[in-house]
């Protein structure tokens, strides 16, 4: 198999908090907990989960926009942790993200010509004016926007074509990994449609690799090739994505899958909902054993007691559950 | 003051029957029109559709559609001006809530037609009580007193699941979860017992395992009470999930209406094949592009001649792009803003294939 292009190992963030009388007594969020996956050149890997379960925060680690607390992140050959600021800058070029926010992530105060020439600028490409701006227009292009539109500001454009200059600007450096965290959420359906058929052309053209972080399984199984789940800081299932949507093993899993309603009343009436009590724990103060067991249907004693260990099931397929087969809680229908 | 509340209850319209030949709530080509400095906005633009107890209805449409300002206009919570009634009417057994005092449409809100927003934080009171926001409505609509009021507000929080009610009835919003606070603004809504639920993008905020128990829950306390609900939605999936009608609007009008059935296999609009086309389908075993709708919405302000959806719609013609279209209404009640809704050949060649088509071909090759 091929060198991985990003390696991720074992990797966890914690985030200090204080709390009690005079912020005396001092805890930590457990945001992302011992998180490990590889991601190989021209793939795309999708990290779902649902909010506070530390897919963002698994993405801006990756990127060194927050410092791990401990783990292992290796980019392409080099470990990220250990860089200079330097060494940083030469790798962000590299590695490049797209917000969820088309709102707050582009600069109002910018025109989208320079929102999108800016990585070239600081990276010290093409630094001839006309040359720079001629290849932002081409890109704008590709991005299906009107490339006379390269003096405008943001607010002159909809979510939907601001998304396109966040997009356009992640690409001006022809990155080799591209984040995008929740890329689509803030769209509508069929303008959402437009921005991942964008991404998926744009993948195929220069064979990038993302990093797909979504809360919306549909989306996730549309876009992926690899899907990884996570639930409170851990990694719960990863697997590619059509054995991980077909024969989920791990139950947080089915019951994900089995809590979204599909648009087709026919199917949605047979489908047996496995419906979760409770909310999920707090980050602060996370269950012992599996973090999942305060809400898993199947939970037996060791599951309070032991955290289970993300086990090769085959095929590249892995799962942290002791009780790990496919659709482990029964009676219940999926099909997504 | 005392006498006041009396007579209040004693006018109760829900408990009038609805007039023979009506339905519960008659919504009839309702326009309302926000008149601001850079143009009139046609924000709701002849809405029609009626509703029974029992019923849920579906409101589907992309943001900025009306679909929330429709409702809105219904409660009579838009303010006039910049507002504006234009035509039509709505009617609740009967009676037009249009042409109600403010003073009769305090009544109807709350006691006959309740709503839930889709943000619990910001639709709650962060410096009151749990129990003291959920009694007000109680007091003023029920004539309850303050400790009648917190018993029936712990009654409802343990209704809609919320545990050891007695001592959360006593903590404020801030130390509810997301999902709890939805439950909570569920059963402030439902505390009167009103006709119509109006739930505007219920469970957009939740996750989905959360989102599942609120609609769960909501479908229960239905199965229950048999108020009728009005689910404003931009997820199919969730109208797909709970309604018997749909309707799908698009830049203020309703492009199609009829029963989810209707709408999900015999859709005659192209706008609501461009959205169901949007989604992902479900798994399938060769991944294939998406087809979205090009362009974007327009605006309201400046809303294209013709059929508002022709510069997005691949099939409009120089007569969609001319001609406002007529309603085309079938024999069911099933209705379409499209000129070409009643070419039977038309709609054949381009609807797209659902899983009923599916089935359809498996068994017809059986047979």
């Amino acid at each position: 198999m091929a060198e991985p292009l990003l390696h991720v190992e074992n990797l966890c963030k914690e985030f200090p908090v204080s709390s009690g009388l005079f912020g005396r007594k001092k805890e930590s969020v457990h945001a992302v907990e011992g998180v490990s996956f590889d991601i190989y050149p021209g793939e795309t890997f999708g990290l779902v989960g649902e909010s506070g379960c530390g897919k963002s925060t698994t993405g801006r680690c990756i990127m060194k926009l927050y410092n791990p607390t401990s783990g292992k992140v290796i980019f392409d050959g080099q470990d990220v942790s250990t860089m200079s600021r330097s060494q940083l800058k030469r790798m962000r070029r590299n590695m490049q993200f797209i917000f969820q926010d088309p709102y707050a992530s582009l600069n109002p105060r910018m025109t989208i010509g320079e929102i999108v020439s800016e990585p070239l600028v600081i990276h010290g490409e093409m630094t001839n004016r006309t040359e720079r701006m001629k290849f932002v227009a081409e890109l704008l292009d590709q991005v299906g926007l009107n490339p006379e539109h390269i003096n405008r500001y943001p607010h002159e454009f909809s979510g939907g074509q601001r998304q396109r200059v966040g997009i356009a600007r992640a690409f001006a450096l022809r990155p080799k990994l591209i984040i995008c965290d929740e890329p689509v959420s803030a769209l509508d359906v069929s303008i959402q449609a437009q921005v991942l058929n964008l991404l998926a052309d744009l993948q195929k053209e220069y064979g990038t690799a993302y990093l797909f972080i979504a809360h919306d399984l549909s989306v996730v199984q549309h876009i992926s090739d690899r899907v990884a789940v996570m639930y409170l800081g851990h990694m719960m299932e990863t697997s590619d994505w059509k054995s991980l949507y077909a024969e989920p093993c791990h139950p947080y899993t089915q019951s994900l899958l089995s809590a979204v309603p599909v648009p087709d009343p026919d199917v949605q009436r047979d489908r047996k909902r496995i419906i979760l009590a409770g909310d999920p724990p707090s980050p602060i103060d996370p269950p012992s054993g599996c973090p999942f067991h305060t809400r898993c249907p199947i939970a037996k004693d060791i599951c309070s007691q032991q955290v289970p260990d993300l086990r090769d099931l085959g095929d590249g397929h892995f799962c942290a559950c002791h009780f790990a087969e496919p659709n482990p809680i029964k009676g219940s229908s999926i099909a997504l | 003051m005392f006498n006041k509340k009396k007579e209040k209850v004693q006018m109760n319209l829900k408990n009038q029957p609805v007039p023979e030949g009506s339905h519960l709530l008659e919504v009839d080509d309702l326009k309302m029109y926000f008149h601001t400095q850079d143009g009139v906005v046609k924000a709701v633009d002849g809405v029609t559709y009626t509703l029974d107890r029992g019923e849920t209805l579906g409101v589907v449409g992309e943001s900025g559609s009306g679909k929330s300002v429709t409702s809105m206009t219904i409660m009579g919570l838009i303010d006039m001006p910049p507002g504006r009634i234009e035509g039509g009417d709505v009617r609740y057994r009967g009676r037009s809530l249009l042409e109600m005092s403010e003073r009769e449409m305090q009544d109807v809100r709350g006691n006959y037609i309740a709503m839930i927003f889709q943000d619990p934080m910001t639709s709650l009171n962060p410096v009151y009580t749990i129990g003291r926001q959920m009694s007000e409505g109680m007091m003023l609509h029920l004539g309850y007193n303050k400790d009648q009021a917190l018993k029936r507000a712990i009654e409802l929080l343990d209704l809609v699941g919320i545990p050891n009610p007695e001592q959360r009835v006593k903590e404020y919003p801030h130390q509810f979860s997301g999902g709890m606070r939805q439950r909570v603004m569920i059963a402030m809504a439902l505390a009167c017992d009103p006709d119509i639920l109006i739930a505007d993008e219920p469970t957009t905020a939740l996750d989905v395992t959360i989102q599942a128990q609120i609609i769960e829950l909501m479908q229960e306390m239905q199965q229950k009470n048999g108020n009728a609900i009005i689910m404003i939605t931009h997820d199919l999936g969730v109208v797909a999930d709970i309604t018997d009608k749909i309707m799908v609007m698009y830049a203020g009008r309703p492009v199609e209406f009829g029963t989810a059935d209707e709408i999900f296999y015999g859709s005659i609009h192209p706008y609501t094949w461009g959205l169901v086309r949007s989604i992902p389908e479900p798994l399938q075993d060769q991944k294939k592009p998406l087809t979205p709708i090009q362009g974007n919405p327009p605006s309201l302000v400046n809303v294209p001649s013709g059929c508002p959806f022709s510069p997005r719609c691949p099939y409009a013609t120089d007569l969609c792009r001319t001609k406002v279209p007529e309603r085309y209404v079938t024999e069911t009640g099933h209705y379409s803003s499209c000129h070409y809704a009643g070419d039977a050949d038309f709609v054949a060649a381009n609807a797209p294939k659902t899983s009923r088509d599916r089935a359809d071909k498996t068994t017809g090759g059986q047979n």
